[in-house]
């Protein structure tokens, strides 16, 4: 018994330290401080600039996956993720500021029912993941 | 020092020790956000989860910030179903990341040595072994990409522990076994369960063929008792994937594989970084010091069992590279025939592994004479372990340090809506407060195609001349709308559609996918509910199984040993009871099902029709496999270069799985030779292929259903083609193509050649 409690209590001790040190230092690290907010003109600017590229993407997109109206959307969305990043970093705002400003400028010729037309690509393509991608 | 090795707070202390170091260096970036495209979706998972806990006191089980709104407690990634959601609600999600990862790294350690320790006599050589698996490189995989769930895989070791100590009649095998396997799935390990049930049948097997004779009828039904009880705990989460996934059925073709150098480098090759991305090499790396002792092993009449089983989990991730291929033959199998990436079986060949490396361990200082012989053999072997430990934890630090991480800043819209989005940044429409409509998942999702990101308004009246609606309240589970109705109508919102919703008022319908209510005349608040049968029948079920279990144990405790004399119905009732609760359930469902969604090309169009399209060329020709090609039709190519195809064909007989469509566009002979390039030119091209297995988009050719017309859509893009004329042909075979194609028994009205019928011409200009 005696044994037990040399070797078990300072292990139980370790246990306990380790996880504390671990959850601690976990809660406690620095959270990332956000980039600055976009002023209302750079919030424009950002949006005109990914509406710019769209008609290009759309063409582009339908060429590398024709007939694949999911692929060629997600593609869209790839391209348009990484000229977000590319515009979030030269100006050096906060991505959501860049997601915002496309949204907003979607949204401001707003659609009444489904079946208005959709210019912008923000109707939905149904995920269907290609059956392999080898 | 076995003495000490047998003690689980001294074990533990180790293993703890050892999760620290693994995490330590990335702990001061423990709040920033992977920005993976993989994490980026699983982030949003758990942080819509989080949110709806957190921000509006609900349960989360509807997550309308993705995808236009799915069923989260039956979506296959997310990870909330399962108590390491704790750390997520307490600390945040990107904090708990680090945290789940230190969890589940001791579990998984803990959970290899006690399983070792069933087969090994020797507790150091166990304990030394036992942090291999835990730390192999495909944990740094999961963590580089994101894929946090994956760490549920640390519990396999615990259920195999469990089916063994159940096999040799011990209650606590149940327990354990079933426990491990509920929380793993809960934690979004539907990736892992397929491969644990080939470990756990295996396991079963070895176990009960482990026992004498007179034993194993009894080892059998505790396995069978172990198994209801792994399914009952987890029906909570089992049943809403079940839902989802018969309605929307993941299809996974081509025929991947790996040769054995391959699969070699998998294990001992350094993991690094290219491109943002994790290299194949090293990605299951556990060194090739651990594999010199496995083969050390070897030598130890003991090893046999787990080298043969170590044997076949290489041989099944092999995939189709090894002929004759066992995975091929396992992707027959209902379940199994959604497995993508046979290398995961790795996993499972490295846990078997592990114990030939421990018996090495132990047997190897035993071979010689003399302390100093065992000194020496012992250290030079731990050094060996330790240095393999050094390396797991280095590539994990290395690799997770070479994420990209960003930070997502909450400036939540007043008003949920839904956005065109983006799942290359998902994670970050949560900052957004806004839905995302762009959606990659791992199978198909049925979504509404009459959704939008760019409404005037989330809940509106189909037709505006009938009446008007305005949102009263809104939380992911929970919506009320003030409707004024001048006549009865339909009320839209701009959610996808789920058997789980109620309507305080009219009629719940799908729209087209979209969630409606048919409302009668007047003016009220309709409040929309989402309370899914498969969530509240599931849970029933997850606590009477956890309640049984409860019962067993106590009952176990008391020296009753399950199913023994005297003791067979008691056991059998706590076994049947969540069964039971089940059953009462389903005897008193009202829900409509979930319909599986329509099957279309992935150009959108139907993949069954009634006739071919009037306007395509008939053929009638029959191949050697029982197929019919009726007619076909080719448009294009069109001003961006792309030709499209419609075949349409039927199934009379059975297939092979894996039977193809050998789809061939050729520049006709006899024509002006294609002009050669400078070095710098890429030469225009006079051959394409639009080979395929999945036909309409959505299932395999041998799964086209007999006596339909199916419409297989799809198209090629020929912007490098050479100018001239060219000819597209159709064949059948082998998706390999090894084994040469299908005979064209009657053309019909179609032209042959090699096998093939031509479906259509065009010219190139």
């Amino acid at each position: 018994m005696a044994m037990d409690l040399r070797t078990s209590i300072p292990a139980a001790a370790v246990l306990i330290g380790c996880t504390l040190v671990v959850t601690v230092r976990a809660a406690l690290a620095p959270a990332p401080v956000p980039r600055r907010p976009a002023t209302p003109a750079e919030l424009a600017e950002v949006a005109a600039m990914i509406a710019s590229n769209e008609r290009t993407w759309t063409t582009e997109t339908a060429q590398n996956f024709p007939a694949d109206r999911w692929s060629q959307r997600d593609d869209f969305h790839g391209r348009e993720y990484r000229k977000a990043q590319e515009i979030a970093n030269e100006k050096g705002l906060r991505i959501e500021d860049v997601l915002r400003a496309v949204d907003d400028d979607i949204h401001r010729r707003a659609a009444r029912s489904p079946d208005d037309t959709d210019e912008r690509s923000a109707g939905a393509i149904p995920c269907k993941p290609r059956p392999f991608y080898d | 020092m076995g003495r000490l090795a047998e003690r689980t707070a001294v074990r533990l202390a180790i293993f703890a020790l050892i999760a620290t170091a693994l995490v330590w260096t990335l702990l001061p970036s423990a709040a920033w956000l992977n920005e993976f495209r993989d994490a980026q979706v699983l982030t949003l998972h758990e942080r819509a989860a989080v949110d709806s806990v957190r921000r509006f006191g609900e349960l989360p089980l509807w997550d309308p910030w993705y995808c236009g709104g799915i069923y989260g407690l039956g979506e296959p990634q997310s990870r909330f179903a399962s108590p390491p959601f704790l750390l997520s609600l307490l600390f945040g999600v990107e904090r708990a990341e680090l945290l789940i990862v230190f969890l589940f790294t001791v579990l998984g350690m803990e959970g290899t040595y006690r399983w070792i320790r069933l087969r090994v006599n020797d507790s150091t050589a166990a304990l030394r072994i036992a942090p291999i698996f835990a730390l192999s490189g495909h944990f740094a995989v999961a963590y580089f990409r994101g894929w946090t769930n994956f760490f549920g895989f640390a519990l396999v070791p615990f259920i195999l522990y469990g089916i063994t100590l159940a096999a040799r009649g011990r209650t606590a095998g149940i327990v354990v076994g079933a426990i491990a396997f509920a929380v793993m799935v809960g934690f979004g390990g539907t990736f892992a369960a397929p491969l644990v049930a080939v470990a756990a049948a295996i396991e079963a097997a070895r176990a009960v063929s482990e026992q004498p004779p007179n034993r194993r009828l009894r080892a059998i039904v505790m396995l069978s008792a172990l198994a209801s009880f792994m399914l009952a705990v987890a029906a909570v989460r089992l049943l809403p994937l079940a839902e989802t996934l018969s309605a929307q059925p993941r299809i996974m073709a081509g025929t991947p594989g790996h040769p054995p150098k391959k699969l070699l480098w998998f294990l001992v090759k350094s993991l690094a970084t290219k491109d943002g991305d994790v290299e194949d090499p090293g990605s299951f790396y556990v060194g090739a010091a651990f594999l010199a002792l496995v083969a050390l092993g070897g030598s130890d009449r003991k090893s046999i069992r787990p080298l043969v089983i170590v044997v076949m989990f290489l041989w099944l991730a092999a995939g189709y590279a090894r002929k004759p291929a066992l995975f091929a033959l396992l992707r027959e199998l209902p379940v199994f025939s959604a497995l993508r990436y046979p290398e995961r079986f790795l996993w499972l060949a490295i846990l078997y592994a592990c114990e030939p490396a421990a018996n090495a361990l132990a047997k190897l200082p035993r071979l010689g004479d003399g302390k100093r012989w065992r000194v020496g053999a012992n250290v030079v072997l731990t050094i060996a372990v330790v240095a393999t430990v050094g390396a797991q934890l280095q590539t994990f630090a290395s690799i997770g340090n070479a994420r990209e991480l960003g930070v997502v800043a909450v400036d939540r819209l007043k008003e949920f809506r839904q956005a065109r989005g983006n799942r290359w940044l998902a994670a970050h429409y949560d900052g957004l407060g806004a839905g995302s409509l762009s959606c990659w998942e791992t199978h198909p999702v049925t979504m509404s195609p009459k959704l939008r990101g760019d409404l005037a308004a989330e809940e509106y009246v189909a037709d505006p001349a009938v009446g008007k609606a305005k949102r009263v309240s809104w939380s992911p589970n929970q919506i009320v709308v003030h409707a004024s109705m001048a006549s009865a109508g339909r009320l839209l919102v701009n959610q996808n559609w789920h058997p789980g919703w109620r309507s305080s008022v009219g009629d719940v319908v799908s729209d087209e996918g979209l969630l409606a209510v048919d409302l009668p005349t007047g003016e009220r608040d309709v409040t929309l509910s989402f309370r899914p049968r498969s969530a509240l029948a599931g849970g029933a079920v997850t606590l009477a199984a956890l309640a049984s279990l409860v019962l067993l144990g106590m009952s176990a405790r008391r020296g009753r040993v399950p199913f023994r004399r005297g003791a067979v119905v008691r056991s059998a009732a706590l076994v049947l009871a969540p069964w039971a609760v089940l059953g009462v359930f389903v005897a008193r469902w009202t829900e409509p099902r979930y319909p599986p969604a329509p099957m279309k090309n992935a150009n959108g169009s139907p993949a069954l029709v009634a006739a071919p399209a009037p306007d395509a060329t008939k053929s009638g020709a029959q191949f050697e496999v029982p197929i019919v090609v009726d007619a076909s039709k080719l448009t294009g190519p069109d001003s961006l270069s792309n030709i499209t195809l419609d075949v349409y064909f039927r199934r009379t007989g059975a297939l092979p799985r894996t039977t193809g469509v050998f789809v061939h566009v050729v520049r006709r002979d006899g024509q002006e030779p294609i002009p050669e390039k400078s070095d710098k030119e890429e030469k225009p091209k006079d051959f394409f292929n639009a080979d395929h297995q999945v036909v309409g988009g959505s299932f395999y050719l041998s799964d086209a259903p007999l006596g339909y017309v199916v419409h297989d859509a799809f198209g090629l893009h020929i912007g490098k083609a050479a100018r001239g004329a060219y000819d597209v042909w159709l064949g059948f075979g082998h998706v390999s193509g090894r084994r040469g194609r299908a005979k064209v028994i009657e053309p019909g009205r179609s032209d042959v050649n090699d096998n093939r019928v031509r479906i259509g011409s065009f010219v190139v200009r």
